[in-house]
């Protein structure tokens, strides 16, 4: 965890009321509900919440690679100041899409495709990039030599000879290196991961997250980090924002939400992880389910499930307010009573 | 008392065995998918065992199952050799052992009912000589033993979410009063409420029916939290064994320490030193000479390299191999 450096220049990424449906037949799905953050340079956000919550939409939002069901009604999306929701496809994939906004998946399997080399996919992409298209040196050797120094910088060991490999012929781990490598030019301002690291293993994970920490430091590149794996977020996120059914619940830095959770759901999800109970005690396990997005329950969309609701909960959304500085919390409890009342068992 | 004795068992597949490679290829290949394991379950007792994919976790359990052929070794269930077995014990066996997979939409059959489902192994046992009305309450109060609604029998097992349906598994395994269940990464893919739902269910099983328990699971903090001794496994071999507190508190291998170091932790204050293992898990096909992990090891010495560390007792059941514990 990196302490909280005063903010000097604007926000790299500023979303404000994302509204977004995915509109399947007559259901209207909302998928996000006024989502609003922001991204500073170089900082590392991460976020959390159980599948269905909406944050994968959030980051294919960003890079606006929606399935044609989406819609998005309301928001904004400013990127170095520009909206872009109101750029044209053409001048997404001109402008943004792999050269200031990169996005890497969870399974780097399906990202790379097999009938062809790495140093042809790489290349591929490195011509696409606007900060070499400029450039008089368009040799086939130039653009060679980038591959390599990507590769290591990724820290792929014998880069030149690994470049001539197919995808199959390297493992989890080295593909999703590849494909962070391919990610990073030197003009990307930030770095989607969505669920970057699940399908790998303990030891191959921190590597990865290491390596992002590290590329996001020495370039300055924010990085939106998706993960279920609160663990992951709390050693790697400079700020967390726990996402449910859509909507934000609590946002913070990593050091608030995890130690003094103000949300009942965060503080649900914190005791549900058997790394923070004792062998033979009971796990949390909340009650009901997530609704589905074309039914949410009315007022707080957590109130069904939540130990803690009133009546108000039912009636009214609860607004995002500051509960401390820079955390936020949308709960009407009195979220200053702390983590104390917050206990579930 | 112990279940399952395994003693000095090794599962090795063999590549390249057809014609052209023979001729053609760089001739059989043989990976060594479990080297040499030896290790006891005790009755009653949650048994983790942990290691990276490709360790060899999942076929050690497979082959305890006969599900995979053993080359050699012993696995004792009981006083009987399950690799020994003529058909007529090994059914027997398979009644009193269970498997819960890790796709648990995979290991159903789509086009059975729930109740279909469950009911099989029931009817397996009574040779299909079963009252209806006697199977429908078996099956009502085994899905109410797991939490789920009676009136589900007629669903299909795409209409469960990716929890229930991990119940489903879960109530099909105990069906049969089973004494051992071997678990293969049974919250894999599970949002961590669900997963708590889950272990909380498994757990209770265990109180209630005197389950013994082989946790197969990528997942330290979940080994940790669920059983009561453990295995590291590493390239087909047991690093190191013992009672899981013991083993987290005072690890002995390299590896462990590694392993245990890269679980991503919510801190409670103290900072936490991850160490980054180099590279990434040797190919099974030919491990390193000596011990296996001293190519990603930090603290190699000489030896590592030419002579295999055994697997000692370091005191109290807390076994390691490795040459930096080795008395003199």
């Amino acid at each position: 965890m990196k302490e909280n450096e005063p903010l000097l220049d604007e926000p790299l990424l500023e979303v404000s009321k994302l509204t977004l449906d995915y509109n399947l037949g007559k259901r209207k799905m909302r998928a996000l509900d006024r989502v609003s953050f922001q991204i500073e340079k170089g900082e590392i956000i991460g976020v959390a919440g159980e599948s269905g919550c909406g944050k994968s939409t959030l980051g294919l939002a960003i890079i606006k690679l929606l399935p044609k069901i989406a819609s998005i009604k309301r928001g904004e999306i400013l990127f170095e100041g520009q909206d872009l929701l109101k750029l044209s496809e053409d001048q997404m994939n001109k402008k943004i899409r792999g050269q200031k906004i990169s996005m890497i998946f969870q399974n780097p399997q399906d990202a790379l495709n097999p009938v062809f080399t790495i140093e042809k996919q790489m290349v591929d992409i490195l011509k696409t990039q606007r900060l070499y298209k400029n450039k008089k040196v368009r040799s086939a050797r130039f653009f060679r030599d980038q591959a390599i120094d990507r590769l290591k910088a990724t820290g792929i060991a014998d880069p030149a000879h690994r470049l001539s490999n197919y995808p199959f012929e390297f493992s989890g781990g080295m593909k999703q290196r590849v494909m962070i490598g391919m990610a990073l030019s030197s003009g990307t301002s930030l770095l989607l991961a969505d669920e970057a690291t699940t399908a790998l293993d303990v030891t191959i994970e921190a590597q990865i997250n290491k390596l992002i920490a590290d590329l996001a430091k020495e370039y300055k590149t924010s990085v939106l980090y998706i993960s279920h794996n609160l663990g992951v977020l709390a050693e790697l996120a400079d700020r967390i924002m726990i996402m449910y059914a859509g909507r934000v619940f609590e946002m913070g830095t990593t050091k608030d939400v995890f130690d003094s959770p103000s949300h009942p759901y965060s503080a649900a999800l914190l005791e549900s992880m058997p790394s923070r109970q004792k062998r033979g005690k009971r796990l949390l396990s909340i009650p009901g389910f997530v609704p589905p997005l074309d039914n949410l329950p009315s007022g707080c969309s957590f109130h069904p499930r939540c130990k803690f609701a009133e009546d108000i909960c039912k009636k009214e959304v609860p607004p995002m307010e500051e509960v401390t500085p820079g955390h936020f919390s949308a709960c009407f409890l009195d979220t200053k009573r702390g983590r104390k009342r917050l206990q579930w068992i | 008392m112990d279940l399952i004795k395994i003693n000095n068992l090794k599962t090795y597949f063999y590549q390249n065995k057809g014609i052209l490679s023979k001729i053609f290829g760089e001739g059989l290949k043989t990976v060594h998918a479990v080297d040499d394991v030896s290790l006891t379950i005790q009755k009653g007792r949650t048994f983790g065992l942990v290691g990276e994919s490709g360790c060899g976790k999942s076929t050690l359990g497979n082959t305890i199952f006969r599900l995979v052929k053993a080359t050699s070794g012993e696995i004792f269930f009981l006083d009987k050799d399950v690799l020994k077995m003529n058909s007529t014990d090994l059914m027997e066996f398979r009644q009193n052992a269970q498997l819960i997979f890790q796709d648990q939409y995979g290991c159903m059959n789509p086009r059975m009912t729930v109740g279909q489902i469950i009911a099989e192994p029931l009817l397996m046992k009574a040779h299909g000589d079963l009252d209806n009305n006697k199977l429908f309450d078996e099956v009502e109060k085994l899905l109410l033993a797991v939490n789920l609604d009676p009136d589900s029998v007629v669903k299909f097992p795409n209409e469960f979410s990716g929890g229930q349906a991990r119940r489903i598994g879960v109530a099909r395994a105990i069906a049969l009063n089973p004494t051992f269940i071997m678990a293969d990464e049974p919250t894999s893919g599970l949002d961590i409420s669900t997963a708590a739902t889950v272990l909380n269910l498994m757990q209770d099983l265990q109180d209630e029916m005197d389950i013994t328990y082989l946790w197969v699971s990528h997942n330290l903090n979940q080994v940790k939290y669920m059983s009561d001794d453990m295995a590291v496994m590493y390239l087909g071999k047991i690093v190191e064994m013992g009672k899981t507190k013991d083993i987290f508190n005072e690890m002995a291998h390299p590896y462990t320490k590694a392993l245990i170091s890269a679980v991503p932790q919510i801190s409670t204050g103290q900072q936490k030193k991850t160490i980054f293992l180099k590279g990434e898990i040797p190919s099974p096909i030919h491990p390193p000479s000596g011990c296996r992990f001293r190519t990603r090891c930090s603290q190699v010495i000489k030896k590592c390299k030419t002579e295999e560390p055994p697997l000692i007792d370091l005191g109290g059941g807390h076994y390691c191999a490795c040459h930096l514990h080795r008395k003199n």
